[in-house]
């Protein structure tokens, strides 16, 4: 996703650069009266010319292309994401740590593959909560599992240092053995 | 240029997008009551033959609002920032001595080097002065990840690098990352 928002960064940044160039070098021509340098200028104003009034099927498809491009573009930028580095605790003057959120995931899941009963784990650390989904290997008590794993998440989280208050979520599912 | 700052330059793209595409749309089911496209074009050019400097001028502005704003994007997402000047030491009679940012930069990654739990790490000098800007990116063991210890020794090769310097103090912003697992796939 981070790769694709550089992308679309980089091309309207680009576009928006050439756009402006182009417009100048036109603006340029148009104060010397000379004809215009790239632009169909005149082929576009015959183009408005001939519509059909604000109705026109060519018109009304661009409008709606650029509402819905629009629209999913801010969606896109809007939508709530979870923070790429969390800001770690007590912090020299002038020092600002922080820990990515893949890295404290790791650790986390390292920590909860520690236990012999627990075969798989995924966590994922969000701004409110953090969600562990382990699979605990078959005749292991769920409800025991599901109280280590809270508390393994919770030392994690303190030790790190780690700012803010996570609810803690666990899902524990069984699996045949303990591969990983 | 930061992942917030990528946003909003995408935001703002699609604002426009959007606000252009709901007017368009408005205006071809008649809810908007516009002139037609035709009629406003015409009204546009004869504004711009009465009084061209007006709006050749402001045209001009846009345009280069738009260069501008292009310019500046593309440097913040295609260009590292600028590495500051060597660090000056000393200037007396005998000469001066001056330290290149690299210098300063080996050395503090070579004080983490060896601190156990650290796989890796890039330290690059953002600003020069009595107290220098540094960012510090530590790869963790995952297997041996302890932020805190991680935290401790860069503290310490701080502290050692304003000592050794005579800086007042280093700021710094420090990033721990933690490696992937080397073993792929275990089986008990």
């Amino acid at each position: 996703m981070r790769a694709v928002e550089r992308l679309v960064v980089v091309v309207l940044g680009a576009a928006l650069l050439v756009v402006g160039l182009v417009g100048l070098v036109e603006i340029g021509f148009a104060a010397a009266d000379r004809r215009p340098w790239v632009l169909p200028l005149d082929a576009w104003a015959s183009s408005v010319r001939d519509l059909d009034g604000w109705s026109d099927a060519s018109l009304r498809l661009w409008a709606i292309a650029a509402l819905v491009i629009g629209a999913a573009l801010v969606v896109g930028a809007l939508w709530p994401r979870r923070p790429e580095l969390l800001l770690l605790g007590n912090a020299v003057e002038d020092h600002h740590d922080q820990l990515t959120r893949r890295g404290m995931e790791a650790i986390i899941e390292e920590s909860i593959l520690g236990d012999a009963e627990i075969g798989t784990a995924s966590v994922k650390v969000g701004r409110q909560r953090v969600a562990a989904t382990v699979g605990a290997v078959t005749g292991s008590e769920p409800g025991a599992v599901r109280g280590r794993v809270t508390e393994v998440v919770r030392d994690r989280l303190a030790e790190t240092g780690v700012v803010g208050e996570r609810q803690i979520v666990v899902e524990v599912n069984t699996v045949p053995s303990r591969v990983r | 240029m930061t992942r917030r700052a990528d946003r909003v330059v995408i935001a703002v793209l699609g604002l426009v997008l959007a606000g252009l595409g709901t007017v368009l749309v408005l205006a071809a089911g008649d809810v908007l009551d516009l002139d037609e496209p035709a009629t406003l074009l015409d009204r546009a050019a004869r504004s711009i033959d009465q009084r061209p400097a007006l709006w050749l001028g402001l045209l001009a502005l846009a345009a280069g609002l738009l260069v501008a704003i292009g310019a500046r994007v593309l440097r913040r997402s295609l260009l590292r920032p600028s590495r500051p000047a060597a660090i000056e030491l000393s200037d007396g009679p005998r000469g001066r001595t001056r330290l290149e940012p690299a210098a300063i930069e080996r050395a503090v990654r070579a004080d983490l080097r060896h601190v156990d739990g650290i796989r890796a790490s890039r330290v690059t000098l953002r600003t020069t002065g009595p107290r220098p800007r540094l960012r510090v990116v530590l790869t963790l063991d995952p297997a041996l990840a302890d932020v805190a210890a991680a935290r401790a020794a860069t503290e310490a090769a701080y502290r050692r690098l304003a000592t050794c310097l005579a800086l007042e103090g280093v700021r710094a912003d420090l990033v721990v990352r933690v490696g992937k697992r080397s073993t792929v796939s275990r089986v008990h």
